[in-house]
């Protein structure tokens, strides 16, 4: 297995992570392997298997309001463990306090508003990619 | 003690600015003093030690000056000394250089030359019997006259060049015209010192020699000689020498420009002074010996008087200071006369042994000092002068400053204390209160204060008095104003009530922002990928279709048609269904089994391949499932945008819903289960964090009501057990027909109420809510509304299970 950088869109809408995936493959191609999570804790699970397979975590792009843990707690205890990956949030709506906080503790790069445009989520990603 | 107040005003202004300035000020001035002292001596000692320094260098430098001009004079004696000695051994060689000398005897009988022919004088002593050899010699001897001139008249400092023979013969330039009676009848050479003193016995290594100082019998004063020996073989024939006069010595020898105004003096190896410049004079108290009024003829060595001897001075202080100068070790000592203080040089020279003494005056030394010091006691005195003049006027000014300061505060407060008595006499409200024009802010605020005080006083006065009077019309005005309060109560009620609703919406709508915007995201995002999925798709079909072969394009369209058939799968199990296709197609070994197995994914196909493996082994399959997924897409994206589009209408017709206003409270025919469920629907957001939410339906009679007022209950019951639950736990919501009554069981699995606030949940603003977030009216707006339904409310409550019961009556449109 070839080992390639991975992309993780975690969100409680299916329809929103299929469109992700198909938004992003289309533009990076198979330049990275593509993983969605309904949520958090089924994210960690994907994380805990990439580690297995021991594969790079390049970016986490995560909705804010979830079931379960938040979208900022989320992506602050993923920058504890990969403070490489780069952090993105994309939500409909989400606290300024919940943002700020994301920026402090999680590193946040970017936080997209939905809805967002292709162009947005493409310039978010390559701004921190440095190919 | 008691003392007035501008005694103590001006008592504390001395001490608390004058005082403390004076003093230091004071002590500014004795440090400029001490610091100024300081400096003074400490450089008054760097200066002496610098002046010691420089004057040995130059006292060095000048002794060296001054033996080099003695060493030059002794030189010319050297010649002297050779030329006369080779007359003596060849007296046949001689010249006359000015023609035949005149020789006469005069009457003393004394044998001299008469014409002054521009050479040198000659005498004879009387003593000596003149023979023709004698004559002869007296005539030869001219021969030494050019020499002689030589020296006189191309030395300044000679004053005279001469030769004195054993038979007390003497010849010397320049011209003495009564050389007769200038010497005397019977000279003779042996007793002066300038003969003996080069003798045989005395001198006899033949050398130069330098006399001590003595008066000069040829008439020129105080001098001292440089003499050598003339021999003719080992006979003594005379004594030769040349005459410096002590006046020479001090003018054109000691006559140097030292620092300090310094003088140098010379003194002979027994002590004699044998040059003293004026200025040393005075401070010896002696008077130098140079030019003499003959009165007889001499006939010895006249030295100078002993006074003139340092170390037989008449001061035992002086002879104890030049002895130890002389003996000790250091050429420089602190010399002091009487009281004055000098440094003290000795330089030797070394050609004729004499000692240079350098004097300086010390206080010259510290002329620049003590100009300085004079400096700061003038600036010192100025500024103590202009001190006392500041301070009598800064004094001036403070008596003055005092006074009016005083008065200024004394004043409004003895008005004040008079009116306070007044006030006592008159307090029913006549007394006018003058003001007090202050400038003082305290005095100022004690004015208005006692005036808000007589006025509270007269007022109060006033009122009671009026009180009296009019209790009852009072007691009338009151019960009008506390009923105009009661409709104002209900104003604010009705108006809280409005807030809390506003409130409730408020916190909604920032949920459902999201919950509209996720849709419009994916519904954003699907048609993007419609538009890009259509190019790929329609280009690149016909020709790859073309390539293929016919049961391969059956194959890949039966693949397109299962994918397209709409089965959503969970993410996790999407990820399963990856491996095992991937490892599926690893086991064909088809190129990057990866990519494809993601691809189909991707595009939705979740069955087994098992069938297409021929297609898969197509070596163009990559391109082929590419063109596929961009079909497959279209109709997924579609599905997704349907979906989308769905979700967004069901939350905006519940907002709708919501916010349907019935002013006028109109009754109309409802579906409770209905109602219910679009308050659920805005509350969504919010229940699928981590609320397990059961519903329980029956079948129950639509009843008469308000639908936006029940919409009030449902949103104050949800909220709070939502908020009970921390928005993680079990929601059961419960409706069913009992008797005449539809009830609605809302039921949490929260923290439960506590026992002791249970009979107060109703109250109207009872909150547990922190400050801010609700106002405690929901529960008795909720009562409120079911009770205008003629319906009640009940709880059950107990930790980790809490039940709200809403009894509504199954009631007709014209019985509400």
């Amino acid at each position: 297995m070839t080992k390639k950088s991975v992309i993780l869109c975690v969100d409680d809408e299916v329809s929103i992570l299929v469109s992700l995936r198909e938004q992003l493959s289309d533009y990076f191609g198979d330049q990275y392997q593509y993983e969605l999570a309904e949520s958090p804790e089924e994210a960690w699970e994907v994380l805990n298997e990439l580690q297995l397979e021991d594969k790079e975590l390049a970016i986490v792009i995560s909705d804010w309001l979830m079931p379960g843990t938040k979208g900022d707690e989320f992506l602050i205890a993923v920058n504890q463990k990969f403070p490489q990956a780069l952090k993105l949030m994309l939500t409909g709506q989400a606290s300024e306090e919940a943002v700020k906080r994301a920026q402090i503790e999680a590193n946040l790069h970017t936080c997209l508003r939905k809805p967002w445009r292709i162009k947005e989520l493409i310039n978010a990603v390559e701004s921190a990619i440095p190919n | 003690m008691k003392k007035p107040l501008n005694k103590l005003i001006y008592r504390s202004y001395l001490s608390s600015s004058l005082i403390p300035v004076l003093t230091v000020e004071v002590l500014l001035l004795v440090l400029y003093f001490g610091i100024s002292t300081f400096i003074t001596s400490k450089t008054m000692n760097l200066l002496l030690e610098e002046a010691k320094e420089n004057l040995g260098e130059i006292s060095s430098r000048e002794a060296q000056k001054i033996d080099q001009e003695l060493h030059e004079i002794s030189t010319l004696a050297r010649y002297m000394q050779n030329e006369q000695q080779y007359f003596f051994t060849n007296p046949d060689v001689y010249i006359l250089p000015n023609g035949e000398p005149e020789f006469a005897v005069a009457a003393n009988g004394v044998f001299y030359k008469k014409n002054n022919n521009g050479g040198s004088s000659l005498y004879y002593s009387s003593r000596t019997r003149i023979t023709a050899k004698e004559h002869e010699k007296a005539r030869r001897t001219e021969t030494f006259d050019p020499l002689l001139k030589n020296i006189v008249t191309h030395n300044p400092k000679v004053v005279a060049a001469y030769f004195n023979s054993y038979d007390n013969m003497n010849r010397l330039y320049p011209f003495i015209p009564e050389v007769a009676n200038q010497y005397g009848e019977h000279i003779r050479m042996e007793d002066f010192n300038f003969y003996y003193e080069a003798d045989a016995s005395r001198n006899p290594t033949r050398q130069p020699v330098w006399t001590d100082a003595y008066l000069d019998p040829a008439g020129n004063g105080w001098m001292v000689s440089c003499i050598v020996p003339i021999y003719n073989g080992n006979f003594l024939e005379g004594v030769s020498g040349i005459d410096v006069t002590i006046a020479n010595i001090i003018d054109k020898i000691l006559k140097l420009d030292l620092p300090w105004q310094g003088n140098a003096f010379l003194v002979s190896n027994d002590g004699m002074i044998i040059a003293l410049p004026e200025k040393v004079e005075n401070y010896l108290n002696l008077k130098e010996l140079k030019s003499h009024v003959y009165h007889t003829h001499l006939t010895t060595t006249v030295p100078k008087p002993e006074e003139f001897n340092l170390l037989k001075n008449n001061d035992s202080a002086i002879v104890a200071q030049i002895r130890q100068l002389f003996t000790g070790k250091s050429s420089l000592i602190n010399f002091q006369i009487q009281e004055q203080e000098f440094l003290l040089q000795q330089e030797i020279i070394p050609s004729t042994q004499w000692r240079l003494l350098f004097l300086v005056d010390k206080d010259a030394i510290f002329i620049p000092i003590y100009q300085l010091k004079t400096l700061s006691i003038h600036i010192g005195i100025l500024v103590i002068i202009l001190m006392i003049l500041f301070y009598l006027a800064f004094f001036l000014y403070l008596v003055r400053k005092s006074a009016t300061f005083a008065e200024k505060i004394a004043e409004p407060i003895v008005k004040l204390t008079e009116m306070t008595s007044a006030v006592s006499d008159n307090i029913n409200g006549t007394l006018a209160i003058k003001s007090l024009n202050s400038q003082v802010i305290e005095v100022d605020q004690l004015e208005h204060n006692f005036r808000l005080m007589v006025t509270r006083l007269q007022d109060l006065f006033k009122s009671l008095r009026e009180a009296h009077d009019t209790l009852e019309h009072k007691v009338q005005e009151r019960t009008e104003a506390l009923s105009k309060a009661l409709e104002h109560l209900k104003t604010a009620q009705e108006e809280l009530v409005q807030s809390e609703k506003m409130a409730a919406l408020g916190q909604l709508v920032a949920g459902i922002a999201h919950e509209i915007n996720t849709p419009l995201g994916v519904i954003r995002a699907s048609i993007d990928n419609i538009k890009r999925g259509l190019n790929t798709s329609i280009y690149q079909l016909p020709s790859m279709l073309k390539m293929l072969p016919e049961n391969q394009q059956n194959s890949l369209f039966t693949l397109i048609e299962q994918a397209m058939q709409v089965k959503k799968l969970s993410t996790r199990e999407e990820r399963q269904l990856r491996k095992t296709l991937i490892a599926q197609l690893q086991t064909w070994e088809v190129a990057d089994a990866e990519q494809l197995g993601s691809t189909l994914i991707n595009m939705g196909f979740h069955v087994a391949i098992e069938p297409y493996k021929e297609l898969f082994l197509n070596t163009n399959i990559a391109n082929l499932l590419k063109v596929a997924h961009s079909l497959v897409r279209q109709q997924n994206n579609s599905n997704n945008i349907e979906l989308a589009v769905e979700k967004a209408s069901k939350i905006i017709f519940a907002l709708k819903t919501y916010a349907y206003f019935d002013h006028k409270g109109t009754v109309v025919e409802t579906d409770i289960v209905n109602n219910l469920e679009i308050v659920l629907t805005l509350y969504y957001n919010q229940l699928k964090q981590g609320i397990e939410l059961i519903k329980n339906y029956d079948n129950v009679p639509h009843i008469f009501c308000n639908p936006d007022e029940l919409n009030q209950v449902w949103v104050n019951l949800l909220h709070n057990a939502i908020h009970a639950m921390a928005t993680k736990g079990r929601l059961e919501l419960e409706v069913k027909q009992e008797g005449n009554y539809v009830v609605v069981y809302i039921t949490d699995s929260g923290h439960g109420i506590p026992p002791e606030i249970k009979t107060r949940i109703f109250e109207p603003f009872f909150t547990t809510k922190p400050l801010g977030e609700g106002n405690g009216l929901g529960l008795d707006i909720v009562r409120k509304i079911v009770e205008k339904h003629y319906g009640r409310i009940e709880f059950t409550s107990q930790p980790g299970r809490t039940t709200f019961m809403v009894f509504l009556p199954i009631t007709k449109g014209d019985e509400v």
